[in-house]
């Protein structure tokens, strides 16, 4: 799937910003109802949004322009915990900061309903090739 | 203007099981009967209706009628319903997350 973008201008500094994106208590100002994160590559990012597990780890934490987070949902079989990306890119601008995110590596479902149609093929190829 | 990440979990908790998301595969291309949808995924009827039921209550299939048949359809299959999900969550979430910011720097002043 095409990556997820969104955009936004805010009237604040991007350390104000940037604490909002590593701390449990800034998150939970925006994001969800309870988070523990360990603002780390490697540490936890989880975070409960309206009762849905949000899980992954910290990716990259660069004070205060860019925090990139795995992203996805315990127990779930199409978007694992982990298993997308969210980028968050801060810019020092006029009156505050500009964040742009991009939410990339979402599933592509087409390609698991075609997974087994794929495999049946490549078998094929590998069998045509052997034969050649 | 809320978000609501429960449609989604719905959604994904319904695709999270190979067998509606082979139900799903025979219905994507046009209205079926339970009883053809049976047959192509090699389920009972009775277990074919109990997935159809969850899809439909996640909101990926639509039940219409045709005389006395019950016909199913996609009505948004899981890329569009996650990527819908996704492009309306991030949106209010930065304006969640804008005020947020804007509040902690009042607060300060």
């Amino acid at each position: 799937m095409p990556d997820v973008t969104a955009s936004i201008d805010i009237d604040a500094p991007p350390e104000v910003v940037f604490a909002h994106l590593v701390t449990p208590e800034g998150m939970v100002a925006w994001l969800g109802q309870h988070a523990e994160v360990d603002p780390a590559p490697g540490g936890t990012f989880a975070v409960d949004i309206s009762g849905t597990p949000v899980r992954g780890e910290y990716v990259e934490v660069d004070p205060p322009h860019t925090v990139v987070v795995t992203w996805g949902v315990a127990g779930n079989e199409v978007l694992p915990a982990g298993s997308s990306r969210v980028e968050f890119r801060l810019t020092p601008t006029a009156t505050g900061t500009r964040l742009d995110l991009t939410h990339a590596g979402l599933p592509e479902i087409e390609q698991a309903r075609h997974a087994e149609g794929w495999a049946a093929c490549l078998a094929q190829l590998a069998g045509a090739a052997r034969a050649a | 203007m809320t978000a609501e990440p429960a449609p989604l979990d719905a959604s994904l908790r319904a695709l999270a099981d190979g067998n509606r998301r082979a139900i799903l595969a025979v219905v994507r291309d046009g209205p079926r009967p339970v009883g053809e949808i049976a047959t192509e995924v090699e389920m009972s009827q009775q277990a074919v209706s109990h997935h159809l039921r969850v899809l439909r209550g996640a909101g990926l299939v639509t039940e219409t009628r045709d005389g006395t048949r019950h016909l199913f359809a996609v009505r948004s299959d899981g890329f569009s319903v996650v990527r819908q999900f996704v492009e309306g969550f991030w949106p209010e979430r930065l304006a969640a997350l804008k005020a947020a910011a804007e509040a902690a720097v009042a607060r300060d002043a």
